[in-house]
């Protein structure tokens, strides 16, 4: 089904990112607004057109994050968020790949150098993500109970018919339990996490 | 972190949630402020609910785009852009209003010829004689040969593998320029002369050169427009090489100058 075009303000698409509505149309209307001149920067910077859907996609991710992190202030354009955004992805896959392209400076990165505190929240925002990776080693089965329980807010009994696996309340409960448990023995491994986390859940949570 | 009981993390869980029922609240709450280690636990179970949250928030948006991702670039579904098309105009037109209206220099119909005789909407050749179109390529060439220019640039975005395709590209933004949306016309020809650029061929070149020096100068990017004008004088083996006159890029300079 093609989506309808819709118009929308710098103000309108953070509105709808933080409140969670109409969150889709507001990333179809990025796409539309964005996804050609990001893959014409990318032609001009010796970038295929794989690279630019996924460079796109990760700035698009990125900038979303950053809304919901608070940390979006309109001190600068959706346009330079993200185009920062994608020029630091462009830039960590080139060095990744050994390359260190020259960027095209008629473009949109001389304008870029200035949004210094844009880059910064970006940055943040990526090293918070990585940092976050240890959570992975949980396991999908405590993520599924943790984020249902936590996330969603379901009660147990919400969680029994969800989860088919589990006999009853008690054995939920247990789960949960043990989950909780082996998060908090992971983030005690990790010190980076330990200290970040502290950091990040008095601005954040 | 110390690890805490079940029965103490339920709790817990229960106080943070706000489900606590009032007198359990109270005793809880007299229990945090008198009681540091009491206060620490919570305060390690609120962090640790924060850092779930934090993370299943994270997956949720990766999903979320990742999904229109898809479905964004997924063949036929792709949006279509429409842009409010401004008045068809003919770019001879356009080139002798910018050049007459600001009234930087008196210009005979002849002299202005020189420039219009080269902005005439681009002339497709059908490319089978049998009629029967077998590419992607050939059908946007037949849908551009029957003038359809809304159409022609439906087809290109709708079609993802013609992105990168420099004649596609070329038609695609001789459609723009049709409709008058100078803006898009110029990022295609620039991206069929960036593509021919990188796989170092030469494939509709010289015309999306040619095509896009006239967008500039519709869009009044007069540095430009000469910048690529003088290129094409300058290279005899061009196919566009003789439509430069020395008059034009004479216009062109004053009106550089004047700008």
């Amino acid at each position: 089904m093609k989506k309808k075009k819709i118009h929308l303000s710098d103000l309108q698409v953070v509105k709808a990112i933080q409140s969670g509505d109409k969150l889709d149309e507001s990333i179809w209307y990025l796409y539309d607004r964005y996804y050609e001149e990001l893959e014409l920067f990318l032609f001009k910077n010796g970038g295929t057109k794989q690279d630019a859907e996924d460079v796109f996609q990760e700035g698009i991710t990125r900038f979303i994050k950053v809304v919901l992190s608070g940390k979006f202030r309109f001190e600068a354009t959706i346009k330079t968020y993200l185009f920062t955004a994608w020029v630091n992805h462009w830039g960590y896959l080139n060095k990744k790949r050994g390359k260190d392209k020259e960027r095209d400076e008629n473009y949109y990165y001389g304008n870029l150098q200035s949004s210094k505190t844009v880059l910064k929240d970006i940055e943040e925002s990526e090293r918070e993500e990585l940092t976050l990776k240890f959570f992975d080693n949980i396991g999908d089965k405590c993520k599924d109970v943790l984020y249902a329980f936590y996330y969603q807010g379901l009660s147990y009994k919400e969680m029994i018919s969800r989860f088919p696996g589990y006999s009853d309340e008690q054995v939920l409960r247990n789960k949960k339990h043990a989950c909780i448990k082996k998060l908090k023995s992971l983030v005690k491994e990790n010190n980076k996490a330990k200290n970040w986390l502290k950091k990040l859940l008095l601005k954040t949570v | 972190m110390k690890n805490i009981n079940s029965e103490m993390i339920e709790l817990i869980d229960s106080y943070l949630a706000g489900r606590m029922p009032l007198k359990e609240k109270e005793t809880f709450e007299k229990k945090l402020i008198y009681d540091s280690s009491f206060y620490t636990k919570v305060e390690e179970q609120r962090q640790i609910q924060g850092l779930i949250r934090l993370k299943a928030r994270d997956e949720e948006i990766n999903s979320i785009v990742a999904d229109i991702h898809r479905n964004y670039f997924m063949k036929n579904n792709r949006v279509v852009f429409k842009k409010n098309f401004n008045k068809i105009s003919t770019i001879a037109a356009s080139i002798a209003f910018v050049l007459i209206g600001v009234g930087l220099f008196e210009t005979t119909t002849s002299d202005l010829s020189a420039i219009a005789d080269g902005l005439r909407p681009y002339e497709a050749r059908s490319l089978r004689s049998s009629g029967v179109v077998s590419t992607l390529e050939e059908e946007m060439n037949a849908i551009y040969l029957e003038n359809d220019f809304r159409e022609s640039i439906n087809f290109f975005k709708e079609n993802k593998s013609l992105s990168d395709n420099p004649k596609a590209l070329f038609l695609v933004g001789n459609s723009y320029l049709e409709l008058g949306d100078n803006t898009r016309a110029i990022d295609s020809f620039e991206k069929a002369i960036y593509i021919n650029k990188r796989n170092a061929s030469t494939a509709f070149l010289d015309k999306s050169e040619w095509y896009l020096a006239h967008a500039y100068l519709k869009e009044n990017e007069i540095e430009k427009a000469k910048k690529l004008f003088k290129k094409i004088k300058s290279d005899p083996q061009h196919f566009y090489y003789d439509k430069v006159s020395t008059y034009m890029m004479l216009q062109l300079k004053l009106l550089s100058a004047r700008d």
